[in-house]
């Protein structure tokens, strides 16, 4: 029965054997394992300097795959994951608590360093560079500018010279100036007094107030003078006393007599009460001059209105406050204020109205512009 | 026109004037219950006529007001309770904790109050430092922008570690230098030029808890000094300041103080003039809150290797507040240099070894 079985089986496997052979195509499938031929030479990985061993700079430490080792202080890692030193120093093989899954390896600068350092300790640094002990050297290294550096210089160095001509110019100008405030000053002392008011005017337009750009020009005068006498030795004691005497004598005749007004002009110099005292007053004469703001008034008194408001007792933001209160742009459009026709004394205006949805035009008598600045 | 305020938030019998909005104008808008010419930033006449309030704006906005100022009456009820117990209670700690609940419930009766909020959202350089309610809104401005800017300049540029380990702020710290022309607060981590820094800065010193008569040391030190003999770096101190009294009030330390009171400094200034190749140096700027009632008393301090954690240490001071910028060799250093009578300076070789 069995030997009637195997030879059922066996005729059926030849049978399909045949049907096999017949579905055969033209090309040849390539055989073998799926791991074949796909060897190649060893790279040659691993750690090429090992714990302790000394290093000097670019030296590389690890080849790997991957980061199997992290680089940690004064190591570098190269686009194929290399560890390299950057710094001189001994190879360590260290474990950082801030990063318990990573191995790291790292540069210590002295011998018996360990890795990592100290969390809270300040950071071990090299300097790694010399001075220049050779003075022919050490000047061409002075004077060597980057090209940066080398093409910004001539505009930089241009724009100081304009800025340093106005800041001349300026002061010469205070110089001329100060003789109509200040008549009994000597030359020394005038020309003292404008680098002083050079420097407070300078203060003020960075945003000083008055008080605090005369204290700030006064404490540099006397902290150059205490460098001078301190860091310098330039001046003996005596003479430096002597000068900061004089100049304290020379402060208080300048600043009780001129100051600058809200444009930054020499004026005379006005105490916070005749300052009060004078704001009112010129208020108080606007007032008288220019009652209602929304009447137009000519010429003359809008002239004599400016002089009050740009008096030097008022500030930029006084002024422009007074400006607003009572010369104002244009007033309002009331019956008086209106033309019938286009002449020359009369503005027109095209406006829409919304009501019966045509441009109107309307004639507005110039005088209820304030204009522009006559005087 | 009537006001929305019925209760506390108008009465300044007990409350400080300074709690109030200074100005007329915007203080009667925001009191008003209703905006008939709009709010008024609006400037033209057209834009103020056109306006209309959100729809039930005007219902709504007086009765929040009078809930929450009803709120507050609470609250200055149980400020006055305590009081009263701090009048009988002897105790030390038990008075401080009282305290420190007084100064909470002054923050939560005032802090909903929109004139308030107004103050410390557009007034900050104006404000009350003295009222807890607005150290409490500056607290919060500072936190939100200024101590992270710090921190994170500090910890990139490793001033910390390499001057003090850590630091914990409790301050806001400015910094400028008032004796040139321009006058800005400086950015943390800033390069600043040799000439800028050529004269001493001004601090301002901003403290959130009560202050009334702290001492503070002030140190500022440049760790990136290059020290040769060793191939490595030393600190250098530029300039120290001690027992410096400030206040909420007050926390300025300026040229002006400075010239009132001379014992405050205890090292001169000393502008960084860095050496060329040398990078940049970072400046850092410490200040230090000293422990209550102990006078830093320091004798003769050397400038070069100058270690400021044991100098912190031995005179018990608290890092509280840090400031920092950075300076580099330029073309005027030699001046500054010369002005200070500091001597030529080293050039080191361009490249590293």
């Amino acid at each position: 029965m069995f030997s009637a079985l195997k030879s059922d089986l066996l005729g059926r496997i030849q049978n399909s054997v045949a049907l096999l052979t017949l579905v055969r195509g033209a090309h040849k499938k390539a055989g073998g394992s799926k791991t074949y031929m796909q060897d190649s030479p060893g790279k040659r990985l691993g750690p090429k300097k090992h714990e302790g061993e000394k290093v000097s700079v670019g030296q590389i430490i690890m080849r790997q795959r991957g980061t199997k080792w992290y680089p940690g202080s004064n190591v570098g890692i190269g686009k194929d994951h290399t560890l390299f030193a950057m710094e001189p120093g001994y190879v360590r093989y260290y474990l950082d608590p801030f990063h318990p899954k990573r191995k790291f390896i790292g540069i210590a600068l002295g011998k018996d360093e360990r890795l990592p350092y100290e969390h809270f300790d300040a950071t071990h640094r090299r300097l790694g560079r010399t001075v220049l002990e050779n003075p022919v050297a050490a000047k061409r290294e002075e004077e060597y500018m980057s090209r940066k550096e080398s093409l910004a210089l001539p505009e930089i160095l241009k724009e100081k010279g304009i800025r340093d001509q106005r800041r001349a110019a300026k002061i010469a100008l205070l110089a001329k100036r100060l003789p109509e405030f200040i008549p009994e000053l000597d030359d020394e002392s005038v020309s003292l007094a404008a680098e002083r008011l050079g420097a407070i005017d300078g203060f003020l337009r960075g945003g000083k107030s008055l008080e605090d750009a005369r204290f700030y020009a006064t404490y540099n005068y006397n902290y150059d003078l205490k460098l001078r006498l301190d860091a310098t030795k330039e001046v003996t004691p005596e003479i430096s006393e002597e000068l900061k005497k004089k100049y304290a004598e020379l402060v208080n005749i300048v600043d009780s007599r001129v100051m600058f007004d809200a444009k930054f002009n020499l004026c005379k110099n006005l105490t916070d009460e005749e300052r009060e005292q004078k704001k009112q007053e010129n208020v108080a004469a606007l007032k008288e001059l220019i009652p209602d703001a929304n009447i137009p008034v000519d010429k003359k008194v809008k002239i004599q209105a400016w002089g009050l408001i740009e008096d030097t007792c008022f500030s930029l933001s006084e002024r422009l406050h007074l400006k607003r209160r009572f010369l104002k742009p244009v007033l309002p459009e009331s019956a008086e204020l209106l033309g019938d026709e286009k002449t020359k004394n009369t503005v027109a205006i095209s406006r829409m109205n919304y009501d019966t949805r045509r441009v109107e035009t309307v004639y507005r008598l110039k005088k209820g512009f304030l204009g522009q600045r006559v005087n | 026109m009537s006001s929305v305020s019925k209760g506390i938030w108008s009465n300044f019998a007990r409350r400080s004037q300074s709690l109030a909005l200074r100005n007329r104008n915007l203080q009667k808008a925001l009191l008003s219950p209703t905006l008939p010419h709009g709010p008024v930033s609006l400037k033209k006449r057209s834009s103020k006529d056109k306006y209309q309030s959100p729809i039930g704006m005007d219902e709504i906005y007086p009765l929040a007001y009078q809930y929450l100022e009803s709120q507050s009456e609470k609250t200055y009820k149980k400020i006055e309770e305590i009081e009263k117990q701090l009048e009988e209670v002897a105790d030390s700690t038990t008075k401080s904790q009282l305290k420190d609940r007084k100064t909470q419930l002054e923050v939560d009766a005032e802090v909903n109050n929109p004139e308030i909020i107004y103050n410390s959202l557009f007034g900050t350089n104006s404000i009350d430092r003295t009222q807890p309610v607005y150290r409490h809104y500056l607290e919060k401005q500072w936190k939100d922008y200024g101590r992270m800017l710090i921190m994170q300049r500090l910890e990139t540029l490793a001033v910390i570690p390499d001057t003090l380990a850590t630091l914990d702020p409790q301050v806001d710290v400015r910094l400028k230098f008032p004796g040139n022309n321009i006058e800005r607060w400086i950015e943390p981590g800033d390069i600043l030029s040799s000439n800028a820094t050529c004269r001493p800065p001004s601090l301002e010193v901003i403290e959130f808890k009560e202050s009334k008569n702290d001492l503070y040391t002030v140190l500022i030190v440049d760790p990136d000094t290059p020290d040769v003999e060793n191939d490595s770096f030393s600190t250098t101190l530029h300039w120290g300041l001690k027992n410096v009294a400030l206040s909420n009030e007050d926390g300025v330390i300026d040229a002006k103080k400075l010239v009132g009171n001379p014992e405050y400094e205890f090292v001169s200034y000393l502008p960084p003039t860095p050496e060329k190749n040398t990078g940049n140096h970072r400046i850092a700027v410490w200040v230090f809150r000293q422990a209550e009632g102990k006078k830093v008393d320091e004798g003769a301090v050397e400038r070069g290797s100058f270690d400021i954690r044991k100098f912190a240490e031995e005179n018990e001071l608290t890092a509280v507040g840090a400031h920092l910028w950075r300076s580099v060799w330029d073309r005027n250093t030699e001046n500054v240099r010369k002005m200070y009578g500091l001597g030529r300076g080293r050039i080191f070789s361009r490249d590293r070894n």
